[in-house]
């Protein structure tokens, strides 16, 4: 186990490292000149001066190994600083990693509550009116991308219900403000709970459907196996064959999923936290990138590779403890 | 004469397919009496493990139409009521399956799963109930029960998971238990001590065995009584001695002479039975072993009439029954 979760995490850190080549090979790569759009960039053309002094400020000019190194003592160090914004990573990060992970946290929870119940309920009664009704529900939400829904719930209740005085219930603020109002930094209060629900539904829409679906099969496939009617001829109460029997052996699979799926949830919000405006770290990255802002790009997409990875982990480590028959490599 | 443990009358079982009715058991009779081993023997496919399966109520409602009466102890099983059958699943009736790998649940250890069985019956503590699967591990003949106790079902080879089967079956004190092919998915080399040891702990705990197999070979040793099954209906049925000695259907003398005997010095060919056996979608008229049969006859109704089990105590269905001594003769010689 020890040895497993060591290796692991080497092979964790070699990843990030690759990663950050990549992007790092990736930025030097464009054809625009760092130094001009740092300096003023969309097409403007800055004083030469300008340039010069963003260039030198920012080592740019170095050679590209030179650059490669300092930028990765930054990156590991947490040091640096916005190009654009000049705002410390180390700020970034206590700002905006909270966010995001209350903002997954909560999507997961409905994935969770949602995505289990509906579809061990659509196993239970297969070809009920509530089956067919959580079929097409799938089918709708995996069909329609999550920027629509999200723009579509936003122009709705934050807009259309606005112009025509809705009831106060009715209304929700267009945009997220998402760093005040948590009890015990996780639990949202009434005011922050109208800012959560929406970017939480849209960023738990698809996988709850997934999860839903997963389940239903799951499910299915286990109420079918031999051991299930093992337990049935034991005399064991219906109750206790389906959460000892099946709903066991069925969850395996499912918690593996969800497990992956908090991982993306964290680092790749980006299309939901930037039509809700949510101060995570996906929408950040997403407008750093627009305005090659290299160090938070660099800096806030290790540490979600970082968080993608560990959720990876752990979720071998748990599928271990779900399923005995697995055996992490290298423990003995 | 007392009335048996159990009495199966008339029971027809048949399961609504994408194909049509499939009618699996269409008529069985069958009993077993306390403390009895009762062996039913039959192809695949014959309705054996249906038949058992319909005892404990295990056949899903929505797919199967089951009538008749299957008489436990003067209630009828298939009139009880779900809690009621939950009582007599495990406590009164345990059932041991085919194949122990995947009739045991992976994710549960089998200290677990025997402790479960044992409290789903009686109102003990988890450590009493523990002590009990220990016991009954060591009965069946698991070393180191204590630790074996405490391992997953593949921590254990296919002969011990068996065992570990059997234990669970007789953690709660049985009358009966169903015992569906309980060798097959074994090693050869231990199914002969997996059986005895079956047959040897129910004994033991005084609890009778309906045995369900395909080898009639490991039935001689073992069983009191053989019923043999036939295309849904049982088609002989009597001691074993006498099942042996002097078959009374087609049937059961096709199945002695495709086995090997060790009891005699006579050098005899083996004879396999010819043709397959029936679809149960839709069974040919009369008696359904007509198509395979060496002595069918028209003439006495073997195509179109279905021949009853008769009232003997040595019992047979089969019309030509009482000539069955002279045509094999003249088929012999």
């Amino acid at each position: 186990m020890t040895t497993f979760v060591i290796r692991r995490i080497g092979s964790l850190l070699l990843t990030l490292l690759g990663g950050y080549t990549v992007l790092f090979i990736l930025f030097f790569a464009l054809p625009s000149d760092p130094a001009e759009v740092i300096a003023g960039g969309n097409g403007k053309n800055p004083p030469a001066a300008v340039i010069e002094n963003v260039t030198k400020k920012y080592h740019l000019d170095d050679s590209i190994p030179e650059q490669y190194v300092r930028r990765l003592w930054d990156t590991v160090t947490l040091g640096g600083e916005s190009f654009q914004t000049h705002e410390p990573l180390v700020e970034t990060i206590k700002t905006r990693l909270p966010n995001s992970l209350r903002l997954a946290v909560w999507a997961m929870l409905i994935e969770v509550t949602v995505g289990i119940s509906t579809g061990v309920l659509s196993a239970r009664r297969r070809n009920s009116l509530l089956d067919t009704a959580s079929t097409l529900g799938t089918a709708v939400v995996s069909a329609i991308p999550v920027f629509v829904l999200a723009y579509l719930l936003r122009q709705v209740t934050g807009v259309y219900a606005f112009q025509h005085q809705w009831p106060e219930w009715a209304r929700f603020p267009v945009l997220s403000e998402a760093n005040h109002g948590w009890y015990l930094g996780i639990i949202p209060s009434l005011d922050q709970l109208k800012h959560l629900v929406q970017p939480a539904l849209v960023l738990a829409s698809v996988s709850t459907v997934i999860v839903a679906r997963l389940t239903r099969t799951t499910m299915l496939e286990a109420a079918g196996s031999d051991h299930v009617r093992t337990a049935r001829a034991k005399g064991l109460r219906e109750r206790r064959v389906l959460t000892r029997h099946t709903l066991r052996n069925a969850l395996i699979p499912v918690v593996t999923f969800i497990g992956i799926d908090f991982g993306t949830m964290v680092g790749f919000a980006i299309l939901t936290e930037t039509v809700f405006g949510w101060p995570g770290l996906g929408s950040r990255v997403a407008r750093a990138a627009s305005q090659s802002d290299l160090p938070v790009v660099l800096t806030l997409s290790m540490v979600v590779m970082a968080i993608y990875g560990v959720a990876n982990l752990i979720v071998d480590i748990s599928y271990a403890k779900l399923d005995p028959r697995i055996r992490l490599g290298g423990a003995k | 004469m007392t009335a048996p443990m159990l009495s199966i009358e008339d029971l027809r079982v048949s399961f609504r397919t994408d194909d049509g009715l499939l009618q699996a058991v269409r008529g069985v009779n069958l009993s077993v009496d306390a403390g009895e081993v009762v062996s039913v023997v039959g192809e695949s496919g014959s309705g054996k493990s249906v038949t058992a399966l319909a005892v404990l109520g295990l056949h899903p409602a929505q797919r199967s139409e089951i009538t008749g009466r299957i008489n436990w102890q003067g209630e009828d099983l298939l009139a009880a009521s779900p809690d009621r059958l939950r009582q007599i699943r495990g406590g009164e009736i345990a059932m041991v399956f085919q194949d122990p790998l995947t009739a045991l649940n992976p994710v549960h250890t089998v200290g677990r799963q025997i402790i479960e069985a044992v409290r789903a019956h009686r109102d003990v503590s988890r450590a009493a109930a523990k002590a009990r699967a220990v016991e009954m591990l060591g009965l069946v003949g698991i070393p180191q029960p204590q630790r074996r106790v405490d391992m997953y079902p593949h921590e254990f080879s296919g002969g011990m998971r068996q065992r570990a089967m059997i234990a669970m079956a007789l953690s709660c004190d049985p009358k009966l238990v169903i015992a569906d092919e309980p060798t097959t998915a074994l090693d050869v080399t231990v199914q002969a001590q997996v059986l005895e040891l079956l047959v040897a702990s129910t004994h033991e705990l005084g609890s009778a065995v309906m045995l369900i197999t395909h080898d009639l070979g490991v039935v001689a040793g073992l069983a009191d009584r053989v019923a043999v099954m036939y295309a849904g209906r049982v088609v002989e049925t009597s001691s074993t001695d006498e099942v042996f000695a002097e078959p009374a259907h087609p049937y059961t003398i096709g199945l002695l002479d495709s086995l090997p005997r060790v009891d005699t010095d006579v050098e005899e060919e083996l004879r396999p039975i010819g043709g397959q056996p029936p679809s149960m979608l839709s069974p040919p008229p009369g008696c359904a072993f007509h198509p395979r049969c060496p002595f069918a006859s028209a003439e006495r109704g073997c195509m179109t009439e279905l021949p009853e089990l008769d009232a003997r105590p040595h019992a047979a269905a089969c019309w030509r029954r009482d000539e069955l001594a002279s045509l094999r003769e003249a088929v012999t010689a």
